[in-house]
């Protein structure tokens, strides 16, 4: 973390690790929660485990469709981790764009998991050269005041 | 998407560098000709005008000249787009976890958590 376009977001769902791993697993039960109704999620593609690939459609309720076009799972870790990307697809085959990584992680709660999930998001070649030139400090400094700001005018 | 994508890219790009934010942060208190924007910096005036140019392209700032004098002030719009595209993101993140956890909730509803 700490990379201003990362972020992560958590919570305790009241369900053991292996529930929501079944969720996560079956494709069946997958398009059941990775879009908001009224999008229907179809599965075209769910290798869950390491180098595997996965697709999926969209179908918006106008009749729309979009393509997610096929991302990869880069680690499958039973009941622990989830690690995937758009910049491969199955069989660790690079596509033409990446956007983003996700880290999934399962932790036992008292209360059932604590579910959390971080996305890395891809850094521009020219924040990247600027991070490189050790140009980068006080802008995650900068962005919060400036999206703080932008909150107050808009 | 695709010019909405490249408009953030060019947004980044201007607020990658410290000289373009002191001159975003200095603008937040309230517009300001170029020459009270440059006097901080040691650089020469010509150079200076050449971040000034990076940061209206990108369309944080707008300046107009009046007479000799040239004034720049902040464009909000595009800052909001700034923040609104990672704000975006978290709601695509929390949505799915929320969803996920109302289905396996409902899927084990009676069950104790192992």
């Amino acid at each position: 973390m700490n990379h201003d376009k990362d972020l992560t977001v958590s919570r305790i769902i009241k369900a053991s690790r292996s529930a929501i791993w079944e969720a996560w697993k079956d494709p069946e039960h997958f398009v059941k929660w990775w879009a908001p109704a009224p999008v229907v999620t179809t599965s075209n593609k769910h290798e869950f485990f390491t180098g595997g690939g996965f697709d999926t459609t969209m179908t918006l309720e106008d009749g729309t469709v979009v393509e997610g076009g096929e991302g990869c799972f880069l680690e499958v870790v039973e009941n622990e981790r989830i690690v995937f990307t758009d910049a491969l697809q199955g069989g660790w085959r690079p596509n033409e764009e990446a956007f983003f990584s996700a880290i999934i992680t399962l932790a036992e709660h008292p209360e059932g998991t604590l579910y959390t999930a971080t996305a890395l998001h891809k850094n521009n070649e020219d924040r990247q050269k600027h991070a490189d030139m050790g140009f980068m400090d006080g802008w995650g400094a900068a962005i919060e005041q400036l999206g703080k700001l932008a909150e107050r005018l808009a | 998407m695709a010019n909405y994508t490249s408009s953030l890219d060019t947004t980044f790009h201007a607020l990658a560098d410290p000289t373009r934010r002191a001159v975003i942060a200095r603008l937040i208190m309230g517009e300001a000709s170029v020459k009270e924007l440059a006097e901080p910096f040691t650089m020469g005036l010509p150079s200076f005008m050449k971040h000034i140019k990076v940061l209206e392209q990108s369309g944080l700032i707008a300046s107009e000249k009046v007479g000799r004098v040239r004034t720049c002030r902040l464009k909000p719009k595009q800052l909001a787009l700034t923040e609104n595209w990672l704000s975006e993101q978290r709601r695509l993140w929390e949505g799915r976890s929320n969803r996920l956890a109302e289905y396996v909730e409902s899927l084990t509803s009676g069950e104790k958590p192992k």
